[in-house]
């Protein structure tokens, strides 16, 4: 079952979409946020939403290997993606992403320089996050979001948006840094716009649950690696200060064996990294 | 008489002053029309005199201003109306006033932009963001 319009969302959300569109026709830097708990439908949302402005725009259904980016690093590529082929919008999910020490410093500075540089890329970017206030104010005085999707009380048949224009962003955002019960202040902001929308089709699901984990899984992987201070190659030749070939012959010299391997990169710790250093001093 | 040295003033430019007087000369006037159409109404023969010389004082602090917007002949129909005794003249000579000062915003008070609130852009566009 769809709405109205034959819509996976309200119809009203459609207007709302085809002004950000209008705007980005005018070379204008376009962010939608989508922004909620986990497991109330961000990502499914972004995917609707993304899929409706495919179809305006006479192409078939988002690939998520070319428009959906889990995580930083695949935002950046995913996005030269969307421009070779010239796609019209690009989902970044962040995906946990932000719990890593100083991701959203890195994370602001991207969107900052993205938006700076590639503004004439004519992409709607839509970014899934629990919670919009943690992007930059720089970013808000620069007005580069233009409407937040704040996503809750989902239930079994549907679930369930609010639409805040920039405006009323920066009310909410303002009202967060205040109360002790930080989500409070998205009931203290009347929303422009509310509505709902439907789950994905059961293929579509399984198929971006599949997209979806891969990412999240690269993610805990890198949470592992930092937990348990394994060391690549990468980190190896940069403490040694020599190569990355410099140090693979010496390891394999030494019999130096991998602590783990992981999707088929060796760790190493750091009692193995002390055994090379001492190797080095000897040579020197 | 204002006292421009007074402290709510000395900071207030005059022509913020000025207005103010303007609008208390405008309540005046809508408050001696009223007490003429209320001894009207009690059947009594009410005496237009006190509005019509109200309405004057009232023309004669915007007569600069009202020289310099209208043309030489409404100009002075409005001039006739003012000084004319007879109410429905007097009528007309305000109505033409309150247009006046509808027009150069000084009574005008629908100036809020009227917007789907419900498209976020647009409201974005109308606070300049």
């Amino acid at each position: 079952m769809s709405y109205n319009s034959g819509l996976e969302f309200s119809d009203i959300l459609s207007i709302n979409i085809d002004d950000l569109l209008q705007r980005i026709d005018m070379n204008k830097a376009s962010l939608l946020i989508l922004d909620g708990g986990i497991g109330e439908g961000k990502t499914t949302l972004a995917v609707h939403i993304a899929d409706y402005i495919h179809k305006k725009k006479g192409l078939g259904k988002i690939n998520f290997k070319e428009s959906l980016a889990m995580g930083g690093e695949e935002f950046l590529e995913r996005l030269r993606i969307c421009y070779r082929n010239e796609l019209p919008v690009i989902i970044y999910d962040e995906a946990g992403d932000f719990n890593r020490r100083g991701a959203l410093t890195r994370f602001n500075a991207m969107i900052n320089r993205t938006f700076e540089t590639f503004r004439a890329f004519k992409i709607l970017v839509i970014l899934c996050l629990p919670s919009f206030h943690v992007l930059d104010n720089e970013l808000f005085d620069k007005q580069i979001p233009r409407v937040l999707l704040h996503v809750k009380d989902r239930t079994m048949a549907q679930g369930n948006f609010y639409g805040y224009s920039l405006y009323r962003m920066r009310y909410i955002k303002h009202k967060i840094g205040k109360l002790i019960v930080p989500n409070f202040a998205y009931t203290q902001v009347q929303p422009n716009f509310y509505g709902h929308f439907h789950d994905l089709p059961k293929t579509r699901a399984k198929e971006l649950d599949k997209v979806s984990t891969t990412g999240k899984l690269k993610v805990l992987v890198k949470s592992e690696i930092k937990i348990k201070g394994l060391l690549g190659y990468p980190e190896l030749s940069a403490k040694l200060s020599r190569s990355i070939v410099w140090v693979r012959v010496h390891i394999n010299k030494l019999k130096i064996k991998p602590r783990q391997i992981i999707n088929r990169a060796k760790y190493f710790n750091e009692e193995d990294l002390n055994r090379l250093s001492d190797h080095l001093e000897g040579l020197d | 008489m204002v006292d421009f040295n007074n402290e709510t003033t000395i900071s207030t430019p005059a022509g913020d002053v000025i207005k103010i007087l303007i609008l208390q000369r405008r309540y005046d006037l809508f408050e001696s029309l009223e007490a003429y159409n209320k001894q009207r109404g009690q059947g009594t023969d009410p005496n237009i005199g006190g509005v019509s010389a109200r309405l004057y004082t009232f023309w004669l602090e915007l007569e600069a201003m009202l020289k310099r917007r209208l043309k030489a002949e409404e100009y002075e129909t409005l001039y006739q109306n003012v000084i004319s005794d007879k109410e429905a003249n007097i009528i007309l000579a305000i109505n033409t006033i309150n247009a006046q000062l509808d027009f150069i915003k000084l009574t005008k008070i629908d100036e809020r932009q009227v917007y789907e609130s419900h498209r976020a852009e647009k409201e974005n566009k109308v606070k300049s963001m």
